[in-house]
């Protein structure tokens, strides 16, 4: 039998343990209190993942013991985020008294009215939560602001959905502050039901509590904004599609991409845009810039808009639909996790930025820095790109890459949580901003310009005293070294 | 703590119970979390009841009782057949929420052994859905307090009256009373007195012991079901789908070895009978790391991938590619059908304890349908809390509880003895001896030899049990879990042994025949087992 060597944490101290390799931790945790002896304490029932009751932090993260195998070196302790009782219990009570709290129970009077497959179908996906917490542990807008968390929401959905329930659900949602989270996706992350909470729960509630009337007052001027200008931002100046060609052939033309610009780009951060189409073309890569294409809706389906929403998609897919380019590229980890879930009936394919630069690999120049990265939610979650540009700025000679500690923590910025929030933002941000000064280097890195617009406000307000860092977007950087 | 009415067990049984009875104060105390540690929450297939006009009662009656070898308590049958539409209904009502067809009428699957498609489910998770509302359901009555966490080790009786029971404090270790006027047993079966099983950890068969220990009669205790395909080690269930859709069984050498058993039906046979097949192979050394092998990958990726999405998962999760590797898989013991002797009311013979769910013998015989155990969890969960109440009623709140000081400072001194010794037995291996003596000798055949040197071996690790060295409440909890386990090991051997004949669940490989001088049950209290020959002469 080959062995690993697993850690504990009981009462603040980490001790380790010898155990078979390919067990799971539920069972390793039995292991190791009947040949050792130890008594740990633990809660555990079904051991198949289907009660819930084993949630622990492993390695960090969220999870099932009894779905968890076993590695060596791997660190277990008490579920993140909650009271400790003893050992790895930890108390589930304000949980249970939270959840009372929002009247958790069918309302319902009378006969059952006609439910078809199709109902069920809608609202199926939110119904097999197991009460695990796992979404509760790591939600930053739990952390840092009066939000209950994930679960709750998925409840309230769960019931607002129901055509049995007579409660005003949305209207219990907006009250508990349905508007802070930030569709950051870790809830969906760590869900070992695969719940989409973030889809099914979140933006579906705000829908129908925008319908309701229950919105924030800076939600409407972003969506003023887009009825007036088809942007989410005010024109300030003139902007990049203004300034821009409408084509940039390369010689030796490796791909031919149409470029997404998205509203940060095209009214604040144009010099962004241009870097992009420099790094771009210096990687063998022609781009052509639609001029009529508009925002991409993402800021109205965040935050539950969907009626205008759905008019700007039709604008954007009448404009990308008909070119002949290999695919269509975005700057913007929010448009392109927008473009690559909301916009089904698309004909071409999205890429991020750094898909297209890490897999037309171009020799860089050297370059003396040190430099962290931020993993920007609708990248790292939204589209599963974080390997990327690690490798990309890890191509660049001379430069130093170092972690900080948690890169892919929400920044505060999404969901339109900067817009009608701001100071549930830069409460989240804030932790994010200790993390960049702590890892001690000179630029953060980003891809998305929300990230970058929100990290680089959030470091001016909480600067730590010490060394000046500032963000920077990945391809502001690369235009250095091309 | 005292209380009107105690209920043991959070599963779907003791909260059905808990609402049916809160009109009046009702504690609810679980060993582990309410609702997340019994079988229901686990619960895949579905529930059986009639509810299309082309399916009756009396058919619905004559399958279960068909199913049950014709030993089921006919007037409990009865009962759960004609009250399980309406405890749908009910669930309904508490916020689960049955999948439909196109016309809006609750959709229903076919299930084994049953004359009509008369299951009802949701997706794969309907025991889920069921706790699900159950649980929030019992969270709008104020009256019913839940305590997680704590396990009952002695119920309080005083000349044959129940007056609550006393508890261990399972993160603390603290021995408290809680005082009852009704206490409701609602623990479950004992699935973990094997090795191996689908249950959950905590279903050691608590509720059928404590109920001996002072006198109550259990029935049919030697019926015990495995089901024939389960995850090697762990006893995870694998779904019957699984077979359903054409995976084919192998031994070790390759053959399809249910030729032998069942030429005809092949994997798709009956239950018991593909239980024994891989029992026999295992047995005599044909098996493979402890179990058999299921193949499904010449299926095809896509069914697979479409039909056996949940079988995919769980066995991706250990790392096995079911598209491109055979599963490994053994029997599992599943579901007690015997337990509890309760009348129409679920009064056991001891004044104020009444009982429900899976913790009760008589409604199943000696083989329970797929999709009758939640119906049962809902019906007579219902008529415990009923019957609860009514008591209540009758007698007043509990104003002198009963002296408990004697027994708890018994209880405390029998601890500290164990947990201050230097040396002495590990609880644990003692566990581990039950169950693999359990398993070789009490589990799917058996035969008299066997299940005499089982007894032997039970004598003897009650005596190591007296000799055990504890450490901590971990321990203290195996310990009074071990005894628990013990109890029912017994009386399932006793009764497996005196009823000689093969009946439902029941193999004994010496005496193989079902006989008709042996329709009826053994019926085993303190004072010895005794059969009670079946009035029912439908058959
Ligand atoms: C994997 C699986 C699938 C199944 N599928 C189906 C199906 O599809 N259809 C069907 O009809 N049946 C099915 N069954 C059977 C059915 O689920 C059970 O028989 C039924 O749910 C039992 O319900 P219960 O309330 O009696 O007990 P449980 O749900 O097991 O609850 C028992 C409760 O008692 C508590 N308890 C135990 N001991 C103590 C103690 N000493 N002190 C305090 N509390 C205690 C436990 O913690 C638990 O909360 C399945 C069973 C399993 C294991
Ligand atoms: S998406 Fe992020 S902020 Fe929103 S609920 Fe999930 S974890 Fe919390
Ligand atoms: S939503 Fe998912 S992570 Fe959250 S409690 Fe439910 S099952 Fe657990
Ligand atoms: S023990 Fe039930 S989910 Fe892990």
């Amino acid at each position: 039998m080959e062995w690993v060597a697993i850690a504990v944490k009981r009462k603040g101290i980490l001790k380790s343990y010898r155990v078979p390799e390919g067990i799971t931790v539920l069972e390793a945790l039995e292991y190791i209190n009947s040949n050792y002896g130890e008594g740990i304490l633990y809660r555990a029932s079904c051991r198949a993942g289907q009660c819930g009751s084993c949630a622990m932090t492993i390695n960090g993260e969220p999870r099932l013991a009894c779905k968890t195998r076993v590695e060596d070196g791997m660190v277990v302790e008490p579920l993140e985020g909650f009271n400790v009782v003893e050992d790895l219990v930890v108390d589930r009570s304000p949980y249970y008294k939270k959840i009372q709290g929002l009247r958790n129970y069918l309302h319902h009077e009378g006969d059952i009215p006609k439910i078809t497959p199709e109902d069920i179908r809608e609202f199926k996906g939110v119904r097999n939560c197991i009460d695990c917490l796992c979404c509760l542990s790591k939600c930053p807008a739990r952390k840092f602001s009066q939000y209950p968390g994930p679960t709750f929401m998925r409840q309230l959905a769960r019931f607002a959905f129901d055509p049995r329930d007579r409660e005003d659900r949305e209207r219990i949602a907006y009250f508990e502050n349905l508007h802070n989270c930030t569709t950051c996706a870790k809830c969906v992350e760590v869900c070992p039901k695969e719940i989409d909470i973030v889809h099914r729960a979140i933006e579906r509630l705000r829908e129908l509590a925008f319908k309701k009337g229950y919105y924030l007052e800076n939600h409407l001027v972003v969506r003023e904004n887009i009825l007036k200008g088809g942007r989410s931002v005010k024109k300030e100046g003139r902007s990049f599609l203004e300034e821009v060609k409408e084509e940039y052939i390369v010689d030796n033309e490796k791909m031919r991409l149409a470029l997404f610009t998205g509203c940060l780009i095209d009214y604040r951060l144009q010099d962004v845009g241009r870097s992009a189409i420099k790094v771009l073309n210096a990687h063998g890569i022609s781009l052509v810039i639609p001029k009529d294409q508009v925002c991409c809706g993402s800021p109205l389906f965040r935050t539950g808009q969907r009626d205008v929403a759905e008019k700007l998609k039709g604008k954007n897919l009448k404009v990308f639909n008909s070119l002949e380019v290999d695919g269509v590229v975005t700057l913007c980890a929010g448009c392109g996790c927008t473009l690559k879930r909301d916009y089904r009936e698309r004909e071409f394919q999205v890429m991020d930025i750094t898909q297209v630069l890490d897999r037309i690999p171009l020799e860089y120049k050297p370059l003396d820095v040190k430099v962290t990265y931020h993993d920007p939610c609708h990248l790292r979650r939204g589209q599963g790109i974080y390997l990327e540009p690690r490798r990309i700025l890890k191509r660049i000679p001379r430069l130093k890459f170092v972690e900080m500690e948690i890169p892919d923590q929400c920044c505060g910025a999404g969901g339109g949580v900067r817009s009608g929030r701001p100071e549930v933002a830069y409460a989240i941000g804030r932790r994010k901003v200790r993390m960049i000064h702590k890892s001690g280097a000179d630029y953060v890195i980003t891809v998305c310009p929300f990230c970058e617009y929100h990290i680089g406000d959030t470091l001016k307000k909480f600067n730590g005293g010490g060394k000046k860092i500032e963000v920077m977007n990945i391809v502001s950087l690369l235009e250095r070294v091309v | 703590m005292i209380t009107d009415i105690l209920v043991i067990g959070g599963g779907g049984a003791g909260a059905r119970c808990a609402i049916e009875c809160s009109d009046k104060r009702v504690v609810m105390a679980v060993k582990g979390l309410f609702g997340k540690s019994g079988c229901t929450v686990m619960a895949e297939g579905g529930y059986n009841a009639v509810l299309d006009p082309r399916d009756d009662f009396e058919k619905h009656f004559r399958d279960t009782l068909k199913g049950g070898c014709y030993i089921n308590n006919p007037k409990l049958v009865k009962i759960l057949v004609e009250n399980a539409p309406k405890e749908l209904r009910n669930l309904e009502r508490f916020g689960a929420l049955f999948d439909r067809r196109e016309d809006g009428s609750i959709a229903q699957r076919p299930f084994g052994g049953q004359s009509f498609s008369r299951t009802c489910y949701s997706g794969d998770r309907t025991g889920h859905e069921i706790m699900t509302s159950l649980m929030e359901y019992t969270s709008k009555l104020e009256n019913v307090t839940v305590l997680e966490d704590v396990m009952a080790v002695k119920l309080i009786v005083k000349e044959n009256r129940c007056y609550g029971a006393i508890f261990l404090d399972l993160v603390e270790g603290r021995l408290f009373p809680i005082y009852a006027t009704s206490t409701v047993l609602a623990t479950g079966g004992a699935g973990q007195i094997y090795p191996i099983t689908t249950n959950p950890l905590q279903k050691v068969g608590d509720g059928f012991a404590l109920a001996y220990w002072e006198g109550v009669e259990l029935i049919d205790m030697e019926m015990v079901q495995f089901h024939p395909t389960g995850m090697v080690n762990s006893g995870i269930l694998v779904t019957e789908a699984v077979r359903g859709e054409g995976g084919i069984l192998y031994n070790r050498y390759g053959e399809r070895f249910m030729a032998k058993y069942d030429r005809e039906r092949m994997e798709l046979s009956t239950r018991d009978v593909v239980a024994r097949a891989i029992y026999r192979e295992i047995k005599e050394g044909r098996g493979i790391k402890g179990g058999v092998y299921l193949d499904v990958s010449h299926l095809g990726d896509e069914i697979i991938e479409e039909r056996l999405e949940t079988t995919l998962r769980q066995f991706l999760d250990i790392g096995v590619d079911i598209r491109r590797e055979p599963m490994i898989v053994a029997p599992t013991a599943h579901h007690f059908m015997g337990g509890v002797r309760i009348n129409e009311r679920c009064e056991t013979n001891i004044e104020g304890l009444f009982a429900c769910g899976e913790v009760t013998g008589g409604i199943h015989g000696a083989n329970r349908l797929g999709g009758n155990a939640l119906a049962d969890t809902q019906v007579f969960g219902a008529i415990a809390g009923r019957s609860a109440g009514e008591f209540v009623e009758d007698m007043g709140t509990l104003r002198d509880p009963v002296d408990v000081g004697g027994i708890i400072s018994r209880i405390k001194r029998d601890l500290r003895e164990k947990l201050g010794r230097e040396r002495g037995y590990s609880i644990h291996s003692l566990i581990r001896d039950l169950k693999s003596t359990m398993w070789d000798k009490v589990s799917i055949v058996r035969e008299e030899r066997g299940l005499r040197s089982a007894l032997s071996k039970i004598d003897l690790l009650k005596e190591h049990l007296e000799k055990v060295r504890l450490r901590g409440v971990f321990e203290v909890q195996r310990y009074f879990e071990f005894k628990s386990m013990l109890t029912v090991a017994e009386l399932v051997t006793r009764c497996a042994l005196e009823r000689r004949e093969s009946r439902g669940a029941h193999y004994r490989s010496d005496y193989p025949e079902t006989r008709e001088e042996w329709r009826g049950n053994l019926v085993v209290s303190r004072e010895g087992i005794r059969f009670i020959r079946s009035s029912f002469e439908g058959n």
